[in-house]
Parts: structure tokens; C-alpha cells; sequence
């Protein structure tokens, strides 16, 4: 895709993807680049976000009875999910934000059924930048360790991940700086059943999974990556954890259920 | 006018009630039939005013809301306010609906809604009405008028680059500027941020 090089070109073209000016055959070719590419799924929301207020101004039309009619007819309650091992196998959820239902979303879906209930504090502001922006701002200025050397700082923002649960709620805030192989996070969830730990995913672009190590289920922690974030982090398009049997999952991609995830952001 | 507090009411509501669809358990289609109501007559005026006819628009709203209840579950990683994923969905199957290859003319039945819409009360003389569009409508309002046409043309009746040129008389090439300085100027006065109403 050339064009990703030219970051005024796909701002543009996103743009006008979502106000509508794009012919049938740029708009279809966009639309197939859309679904392999989730920084411009992110652009695309973002001006999605800027004009779609401007429909407040379209006069309201209450459709014909036989439109929900139809509608009642193909919506289906009560659908059976069955927890299998080969959740995983369906990866397209991984690949990005768009609406692909999945195996994983199906595992979400079956962790919400089971778990107790709970109050869920929506984020009043949902757009990833912002998150990131207030992840940033918490990290650097609060609750960011001070490690200052020789003048510098090696935790000079590099890739942040915020990683929310099926309700869009932040559970994992994650922080590397690009140079240093020491993760650090902040965990806001749920404890974990005494026989179960999280497993944080790396997911690079093809949607392939790798272990990152177990996570620790209170506040504050850190975890020692393979390598330094630039050659190790900077391959994941996406974070995840999934809760598996003590000590981690025995294969080598997630058998639990997924629990929380997000994208990853490089920040420089 | 709605105030603030009354669109994130709003929000949290819609946000329950595709959560509660999510759940397929007994209760969702009824929460789904709960946000159907809720937001049905503005959806099917937003495609009834992209495809132009009562029949197409029918049949795209019916398939957003389809895929809206397929998606319940998906909604929060869209990580939007619950009505502007809703209306981009609702948006992007009219937008689809109106470049697709050997389709039929609109203008056929199309008594209703011209080509060119007039311009009083135009869409914009009601954005001023509406408290949730406010950010929108200023910065809509600091484009010079050939960008604003250019820009509420293309949004609210769905005009392609060269429909817009068609319809405004001028070359491609001038329009797609118009088009690009317009946007341009709504993502400097609108921000990367999200702070403005929802």
C-alpha cells in the first residue's frame, strides 16, 4: 500500500471516505485497505467522530412498521456459545476493530455470561488517542518510575497500550520505552480464581500470537521482555491477555478465553 | 435544544442498551427493539437522504440494524459514541448503496428530494438548532462558501467528486479542492481531540 507512506494522502483519503466524496471504485478500494489496516480503521474513526455530528441536522423520518418487522424476523436471541479449544483458530477479530464476529468475540461474550455482575464505569471519552493521551500523561508525570541519566530519560514515551475489557473499560494500562526491555503496567482488573493467572499476547500484523509472560493481577508491575521494546514490541499491532491455567497457556498461542485487549501505539 | 448532560445521558442509554443486546440472553431483543425506536427515525432520515428513495432506504436501515445486533458485541471496540457508530454504519451502507456498479436512477421517484437540495431551511440552518452539533456548525461556518457547499452537499446527499462537480458546475479539479481545503480546515478547528459534543 504506497500510499501509507504519504501520511497526507491517507489523511485525505480518509477523510473523504467518510464524508462520501470517494467514487465507487476509490471507495471500494479503500474499503479493502480498511480491513487490513487498523492505524487507518483509527484515522477512519477519527473523522468519523468529527463529521458525524453534523447528521444531527438531517431531518428525522420514522420508517414504515414493516422495516422492524423485518428486522424482529433476523435477530436471534438465545444463541448457544460453546467454549472450544479452536476459539482461536478464528483470527480475524485480532486483525482490527471492524465488525468481524469471531470466535474471540464469542469467548468474550461467554467470560461476560459467566461472570458475576458488576458496575461498569464507562469511559466518558472512548477514542483511543485520548486514552493514550491520559495514559501518557498519567505515566510520565504520576506514576512513571524516574530513572534520569546522564540527562536523558530512557523512558522517554515510546509504545503505550491501553487494553480495555468487553466493556470497553480500561483493565491494563501498558508502557515501554522504546530502548528498555522492562514493560511496565498498571493492572485495574479483577483478581484472578486462585487455579487461573493472564497471559499477555504480543499479536503481530498477520494476527499471529506471542507470549509475553504471565501478568501480575495488582497494580502496579513490570515484566522483562526478550528483547527492548524497538525489536520486540514494535512488531504488535495489538496487546492481549487471556486468562489461562496456572503458570501460562501450554501452547503456544492463548486456549482461555480472551479478556482484555488494545492497540499498541508508537509514540514518538 | 439538548444540553450536555442530556446527550451523555442519551449516550450511556444507547451504550446499555447495545450492551444488553449483546448479551443474547431473553431480555435483548426487547433492549434491541428499545434502541430501534430510539434511534430508528434518525438513522432512516440520514439513508433516505443519501439513496433517495423510501424503498432503498428501507432496505439499508433494515440491514444496518441487522448487522447492529450482529455487532452488539463488537460495539465497544469501535470505541465511538454508541450514535456515531450507529450513524457511520448507517452512513457507509447508503454511501455503498449509491456507488454501487449497475444500479437504477433515483431521480425517477424521486419527487421528494432533488438532486440539489434548497437551501432554506437548508441542513445547515438546522445544525445552528442543535446544541450536539455546535463544534461542527462553528467550524462549519469559518469554511468560505464554496467549501461549505462543497463539504454539506457531499455529506448530507452522498454527491460523489464528480456528482458535486456536475451538480455545482465546476471543473473536477476545482471541486476536489474545495473539497480538500474544506476538510482540511474542519480538522484544524475541530482537532484531533474529542472533546466536542457527541
Amino acid at each position: 500500500m504506497r500510499f501509507r507512506d504519504k501520511p497526507e494522502m491517507t489523511e485525505r483519503l480518509a477523510a473523504e471516505y467518510v464524508l462520501g466524496t470517494l467514487g465507487g471504485g476509490a471507495r471500494r478500494r479503500f474499503a479493502a485497505w480498511l480491513k487490513n489496516d487498523a492505524a487507518l480503521r483509527l484515522t477512519v474513526a477519527e473523522w468519523e467522530a468529527r463529521l458525524s455530528p453534523m447528521a444531527a441536522a438531517v431531518r428525522e423520518v420514522t420508517p414504515p412498521a414493516r422495516v422492524w418487522d423485518k428486522i424482529a424476523t433476523e435477530i436471534r436471541p438465545a444463541v448457544k456459545i460453546e467454549h472450544k479449544p479452536s476459539l482461536w483458530e478464528s483470527l480475524a477479530f485480532w486483525r482490527g476493530l471492524g465488525l468481524t464476529a469471531s470466535g474471540c468475540a464469542a469467548a468474550l461474550l461467554a467470560f461476560v455470561a459467566v461472570r458475576p455482575p458488576q458496575v461498569v464505569e464507562v469511559p466518558k471519552i472512548q477514542i483511543v488517542e485520548r486514552q493514550v493521551e491520559k495514559v501518557v500523561e498519567r505515566v510520565v508525570e504520576k506514576e512513571m518510575p524516574v530513572r534520569v541519566a546522564d540527562g536523558k530519560n530512557p523512558w522517554q514515551p515510546s509504545y503505550v497500550a491501553t487494553l480495555n475489557d468487553a466493556k470497553g473499560k480500561t483493565m491494563l494500562m501498558i508502557y515501554v520505552g522504546r530502548n528498555s526491555d522492562e514493560l511496565w503496567m498498571k493492572y485495574e482488573g479483577d483478581s484472578m480464581p486462585k487455579d487461573a493467572s493472564l497471559e499477555l499476547w504480543g499479536i503481530d500484523a498477520q494476527g499471529k500470537p506471542k507470549s509475553l509472560g504471565m501478568i501480575k493481577t495488582m497494580g502496579r508491575s513490570t515484566m522483562k521482555l526478550p528483547a527492548i521494546a524497538d525489536k520486540e514490541i514494535a512488531q504488535y499491532k495489538t496487546l492481549a491477555v487471556s486468562m489461562e491455567p496456572m503458570g501460562g497457556s501450554p501452547m503456544d498461542k492463548p486456549t482461555g478465553p480472551v479478556m482484555y485487549k488494545g492497540p499498541c501505539h508508537t509514540l514518538w | 435544544m439538548a444540553t450536555e448532560a442530556q446527550i451523555e445521558a442519551r449516550n450511556d442509554e444507547l451504550r446499555a442498551l447495545l450492551t444488553a443486546a449483546a448479551k443474547r440472553d431473553a431480555t435483548a431483543q426487547a433492549a434491541f427493539a428499545q434502541l430501534y425506536s430510539k434511534t430508528s427515525s434518525k438513522l432512516f432520515g440520514v439513508a433516505l437522504r443519501i439513496v433517495r428513495r423510501e424503498d432503498w432506504a428501507e432496505e439499508v436501515v433494515q440491514e444496518c440494524y441487522v448487522n447492529i445486533w450482529n455487532h452488539a458485541v463488537d460495539y465497544n471496540l469501535a470505541l465511538s459514541a454508541p450514535l456515531t457508530w450507529m450513524t457511520s454504519i448507517v452512513r457507509n451502507r447508503s454511501l455503498d448503496w449509491l456507488r454501487r456498479p449497475n444500479k437504477e436512477d433515483a431521480t425517477d421517484n424521486d419527487d421528494v428530494f432533488n438532486a440539489v437540495p434548497s437551501e432554506e431551511p437548508g441542513p445547515l440552518a438546522l445544525l445552528e438548532q442543535s446544541k450536539e452539533a455546535s463544534a461542527i456548525h462553528k467550524c462549519m461556518g469559518a469554511l468560505d462558501e464554496k467549501q461549505k457547499k462543497a463539504v454539506s452537499l457531499a455529506f448530507f446527499e452522498g454527491m460523489s467528486h464528480s456528482e458535486l462537480a456536475d451538480a455545482l458546475g465546476e471543473p473536477l479539479g476545482t471541486v476536489k479542492t474545495w473539497v480538500r481545503r474544506g476538510l482540511l480546515k474542519l480538522k484544524d478547528c475541530l482537532g484531533t481531540g474529542y472533546a466536542f459534543s457527541r
